[in-house]
């Protein structure tokens, strides 16, 4: 890696972080997964054809299903005082009926191949062919994952909460 | 004609064909409800996007952050970032510097058992003259240039500690005999090859090669028997001063 690149590296770690949160959900995990995360892209080249961005997204994306889901980070952040004090507030309010705790516990119910679509386009702003060249799949299928996970945390978050939807009705599924 | 939340998802980020965007508007235009549904897929975006950044509002720790400093202090070149440098033909370690630095790698114990075997066992150089000439830049050269051994080229590319105590160096060779990526250690006072992996041109243009393939054969290889971080330039130099040994 140059040094332009670890410079870049260096000024993505934001993101990178929130998408490393936004696949884990919690941020001992989070900060786990974005440490591992950027020693693996230290230690790997970069392939010419592949921005440095979206390879920083696969990374991650493979680190967290190669070792994150099984939730053996959670596990060793028990043990690991560093990493518990990066918790947050989970009872900070996202908006005014729905708290940080509440949108993790529903992103947890979402399969992982929804979870990480959901997190590219909605938190890191993603285009559909873009998420499709991080997850290797055709965009068709960033499509209806995308869909899928939108339905099922409207339904959660909204529906089964019995909260207002965004224009003050009942939303229904 | 029902309209589908695949369909509003897909509305909402602007990702549909011109038709469908169209067909779409007009049914949302026909139908309140279209609307509300879609401000309610919208809000999940809102929801998940402002709960990601709220979690995460605090400085990135400064560990993390001292790994990218830390990556610019080594001077390790990529073995990768070789292609760019070969198609341009001309020596440019700098733009080609590959700073490695972090763990080293969960090894395959399979991989070393097969590799590492295979490769002590055979892959011996056949040029014995052509070998002292490479020996003598591995012995004199830091990392990130070329020098001339002969009829070849040489760039040594990186410099570690293998596991087995021994100090080992990853280059280049290149030539019109031969454009090989090798791992050489020394041992007994001389460096003995431990891995070639040939780089095969790429329609037959002089200059280019096809690394890909390469690349990742002796990635895997240098993960499973490299012990700790790469040397950086000033380790290497002790090393050149003690003539690579431990």
């Amino acid at each position: 890696m140059t040094k332009t690149q670890s410079e870049q590296l260096k000024a993505m770690l934001p993101v990178l972080r929130r998408f490393a949160y936004s696949l884990t959900g919690s941020m001992a995990d989070a900060d786990d997964l974005l440490q591992n995360t950027v020693e693996k892209l230290l230690t790997k080249p970069v392939p010419d054809d592949v921005e440095l961005l979206a390879w920083s997204y696969r990374i991650c994306r493979n680190l967290w299903i190669d070792e994150y889901r099984a939730n053996k980070v959670r596990q060793a952040a028990v043990h690991n005082p560093e990493l518990q004090q990066a918790e947050v507030d989970a009872t900070a309010q996202i908006t005014s009926d729905i708290t940080l705790k509440q949108v993790e516990s529903a992103m947890a119910t979402l399969p992982d191949d929804q979870r990480e679509v959901l997190s590219l386009v909605a938190v890191q702003g993603l285009s559909y062919q873009d998420t499709a060249n991080v997850l290797s799949v055709p965009s068709g299928t960033v499509m209806s994952r995308l869909a899928r996970a939108r339905s099922k945390l409207a339904q959660i978050l909204f529906l089964e909460k019995g909260t207002k939807g965004p224009n003050g009705n009942e939303v229904t599924a | 004609m029902k309209i589908t939340d695949e369909q509003l998802s897909a509305f909402l980020d602007n990702e549909l064909d011109d038709e469908q965007m169209a067909l779409v508007r007009d049914a949302i235009a026909a139908d309140e409800t279209l609307c509300d549904r879609m401000a309610t897929l919208s809000m999940v975006d809102h929801v998940v996007k402002r709960a990601a950044e709220q979690a995460t509002t605090g400085p990135v720790p400064e560990h993390i952050v001292a790994l990218c400093d830390s990556a610019s202090e080594s001077n390790v070149v990529s073995f990768t970032d070789r292609k760019a440098e070969q198609t341009a033909q001309q020596p440019t370690p700098n733009s080609n510097t590959r700073w490695l630095r972090g763990m080293a790698m969960a090894a395959s114990v399979a991989l070393v058992g097969l590799l590492g075997w295979q490769q002590l066992m055979g892959d011996q150089p056949g040029d014995a003259g052509q070998w002292q000439q490479i020996a003598a830049v591995l012995d004199s050269q830091t990392s990130g240039s070329r020098y001339s051994a002969g009829d070849v080229t040489v760039m040594p590319q990186l410099s570690f500690v293998h596991q087995d105590g021994a100090l080992c160096r990853q280059f280049t060779v290149s030539g019109q005999s031969r454009n090989d990526a090798v791992i050489a250690c020394k041992k007994d006072g001389s460096w003995q090859q431990r891995t070639l992996v040939p780089m095969t041109p790429t329609n037959g243009q002089t200059g280019e090669y096809q690394t890909a393939t390469s690349a990742h054969e002796l990635d895997k290889v240098l993960d499973t028997i490299i012990k700790g971080a790469p040397l950086n330039r000033e380790q290497e130099q002790q090393a050149i001063q003690s003539n690579w040994q431990q």
